[in-house]
């Protein structure tokens, strides 16, 4: 039974009834946090860290000393800028892919490696041509001794969804999201069964598979022997000399060339299924429109876009301005976001 | 501390509506973030925990000791389990782990039972298994004829020993030391011990030839100097003319996969080399600093010694190994060779 000095206005009309109840409001919200006092502590801490984890703010501030597991590898100045004038376009579209990778690794934590890719003499035909990604790998590896796993991204990508970490995207189930056999995806028709190849061997190359092949525009490689071998016999005068005519590809074709001869290579080697690391826009893979395993899809938030190929015949600026927007406005959260 | 709980009747002279009112009561709602019945109560609750034990009376004290021999026995029980299920997985998660135990070092032999006589393939098995009896080592026979199709050129016998040799490893995979060695040669010290003879670390030091010229006499890349031996997993003897590949041993592990997958791609087959796989590992061990980092080349004499041949390379009596290489023309014999050397063989001692 309320004493009536509780009120402050007496409750003769209905007017004042309401008012009293609205004004009594703030004693009531009071009474019910002091009596489940915990219970409201916890609430409090997870509504924090809901409205704050998600934005983009880092909760906890990255010591200087301690470097991360992933490099993400972006290669940049393709050619240099040595074969075709670079524009303002080119320049605008690198700008555009450098701020989109460097705010996805400051915000995870992860670093970022820019890698020069100007054309080079000592790669000049006869001698290397193209196979400077390998050289690259090599280097960024000696360059960022305590990292594992080396992300390797082409020019004219865009991460669509920055608040998908890596560990989420791949890592974390890495054996459900990789696949190793060719029976269900091989574009390329290689050879399915190969002697002496070791399916429990740990996975040390990550590599989506595209319409025609392999695609090294965004892949996956750990720091091992394994890899170390790779990497050194990569590229071989032998194998260039009698084949560099028909790899239009370079070391994507050597790659599908090892990969389907050599049964230490295939034991190390895991497929992802191309969405989730490797979208294709419409433009790239023009045969297979409808293919619902190559391109990007913006219902289902693919994680990153590769717009290949796009410097032959397609608009570059045009594709990444397109998705630099779209991505924007996917990431616009409405107030009610952290209750969905 | 004591409280004193002003009743509000007492203060007259505040009336509801009047400003005064308004404060106090203001006051009072937000006194801390606590009101004084909050206090009041906590103090009481810390009461009642401190001086349970000493103030519990009969029937309490009867059901607090039931709940605490309840709590203990619970604990222990916890405890119990626990302790059971760490020893149950140290005792059978090794089992699952643990790799079948094999022979330190197998012998890998290759037939060709297209070219050779039926008895001398079997006298050449009989040398390699009254060897292998004697150091208690595996043996693993295959015709070669078995690798007929990874091959390219059926016509070139030298690469059937890399499916083999990738084979064997295959199923052996708790051996260390793959000795592979050609058809044509004979063992004929079955006292040496590969250990103590060629793989241990000081003596495989002492035999590596550093800063020689891979392919002789003068090429550019020369092996190693510093690399220290129980680094090398690949150990091969060089002739005069260059790697001689009839005799050499790879260590089980991930390099020699690489090796002999690399060493057998499609592309070093169909390519015109002079030597076929000789000039292959030649071509590999010049370009890719992987290969040749844990290549160790010793002298020819330890595990490859020709009969014929002439200086450091000549077989004497006592070397571990005679080859028989080059026998199957018609100047020579390979089964005359051979039971010449086998009668002047060393005997295995106890």
């Amino acid at each position: 039974m309320k004493d009536k000095d509780d009120y402050l206005f007496s409750p003769v009309s209905r007017t004042s009834r309401v008012i009293n109840r609205f004004r009594r409001l703030p004693n009531r919200v009071r009474q019910l946090i002091l009596r489940r006092r915990i219970l409201s502590a916890i609430l409090f801490v997870v509504l924090c860290f809901t409205l704050v984890a998600n934005s983009g703010v880092r909760l906890l501030p990255r010591l200087p000393w301690t470097s991360s597991k992933f490099v993400i590898i972006l290669a940049v100045n393709q050619g240099g800028g040595v074969m075709e004038w670079k524009g303002p376009t080119e320049w605008a579209v690198e700008r555009t892919s450098i701020a989109n990778k460097k705010a996805y690794a400051d915000r995870h934590g992860y670093q970022l490696a820019i890698q020069d890719m100007s054309i080079k003499k000592r790669y000049a035909h006869e001698w290397r041509e193209s196979w400077e990604k390998v050289d690259v790998i090599r280097q960024t590896m000696k360059q960022y001794p305590k990292a594992e796993w080396f992300w390797w991204l082409d020019l004219h990508t865009y991460i669509m969804e920055p608040s998908i970490s890596l560990e989420k995207q791949v890592f974390n189930r890495l054996e459900n999201n990789t696949y190793r056999s060719l029976e269900d995806y091989n574009p390329l028709r290689l050879p399915v069964e190969i002697p002496f190849v070791d399916n429990t061997h740990q996975i040390n190359l990550i590599v989506p598979q595209d319409c025609g092949g392999f695609n090294l525009g965004s892949f996956l490689i750990r720091r091992s022997e394994w890899t170390d071998f790779l990497l050194d016999i990569w590229w071989d005068p032998v194998f260039y000399e009698q084949r560099h005519m028909q790899w239009e590809h370079k070391e994507q074709d050597a790659l599908e060339h090892m990969y389907s001869d050599q049964g230490w290579l295939r034991s190390g080697t895991a497929f992802i299924p191309q969405r989730l690391i490797n979208a294709f826009p419409e433009g790239a893979c023009s045969e297979q429109q409808g293919d619902k395993r190559i391109f990007y899809n913006q219902e289902e938030r693919d994680f990153v876009v590769n717009m290949a190929g796009c410097e032959w015949g397609r608009d570059c600026y045009g594709e990444m301005e397109h998705f630099r927007k779209l991505s924007a406005s996917l990431q616009k959260k409405s107030w009610w976001w952290p209750f969905k | 501390m004591h409280f004193s709980i002003p009743s509000r009747s007492a203060d007259q002279t505040t009336l509801p509506g009047s400003p005064s009112f308004k404060a106090k009561s203001r006051a009072s709602s937000y006194h801390g973030f606590y009101s004084l019945s909050f206090f009041i109560r906590l103090r009481s609750l810390i009461f009642d925990l401190v001086t349970s034990a000493q103030s519990a009376t009969a029937p309490e004290k009867k059901r607090q000791s039931a709940r605490r021999r309840l709590v203990l026995l619970t604990l222990t029980l916890f405890a119990a389990v626990m302790v059971f299920v760490t020893i149950m997985y140290l005792l059978f998660a090794n089992i699952t782990t643990s790799d079948p135990a094999g022979h330190h070092v197998v012998l890998v032999l290759g037939l060709d039972s297209k070219n050779y006589k039926e008895d001398y393939l079997g006298r050449i098995v009989e040398n390699r298994r009254e060897y292998a009896d004697a150091q208690k080592y595996g043996l693993y026979v295959r015709n070669i004829s078995d690798f007929k199709d990874m091959v390219h050129d059926a016509a070139k016998p030298g690469w059937y020993k890399l499916p083999l040799m990738r084979s064997a490893m295959r199923d052996n995979p708790g051996s260390t030391y793959f000795w592979y060695l050609d058809q044509n040669a004979i063992i004929m010290n079955p006292n040496l011990n590969i250990e103590s003879h060629i793989t241990e670390t000081k003596r495989l030091n002492s035999l590596a030839l550093r800063d020689i010229p891979v392919v002789p006499p003068d090429s550019n890349i020369r092996t190693y100097r510093h690399v220290p031996a129980d680094r090398m997993k690949f150990i091969i003897s060089q002739d005069h003319e260059g790697f001689q590949t009839g005799s050499f041993i790879l260590k089980n592990g991930e390099y020699s996969r690489y090796v002999l997958d690399a060493w057998f791609d499609k592309l070093y087959q169909e390519y015109k080399f002079q030597k076929d796989e000789k000039s292959a590992l030649e071509h590999l061990a010049q370009w890719h600093p992987t290969v040749l980092s844990k290549m160790a080349v010793i002298p020819q004499r330890i595990f490859n010694a020709y009969p014929n041949g002439v200086g450091d390379s000549t077989y004497q009596d006592g070397d571990f190994v005679a080859s028989l290489a080059g026998c199957n023309t018609p100047e020579r014999s390979c089964v005359r060779e051979f039971e010449r050397l086998w009668d002047n063989r060393g005997r295995v001692v106890n």
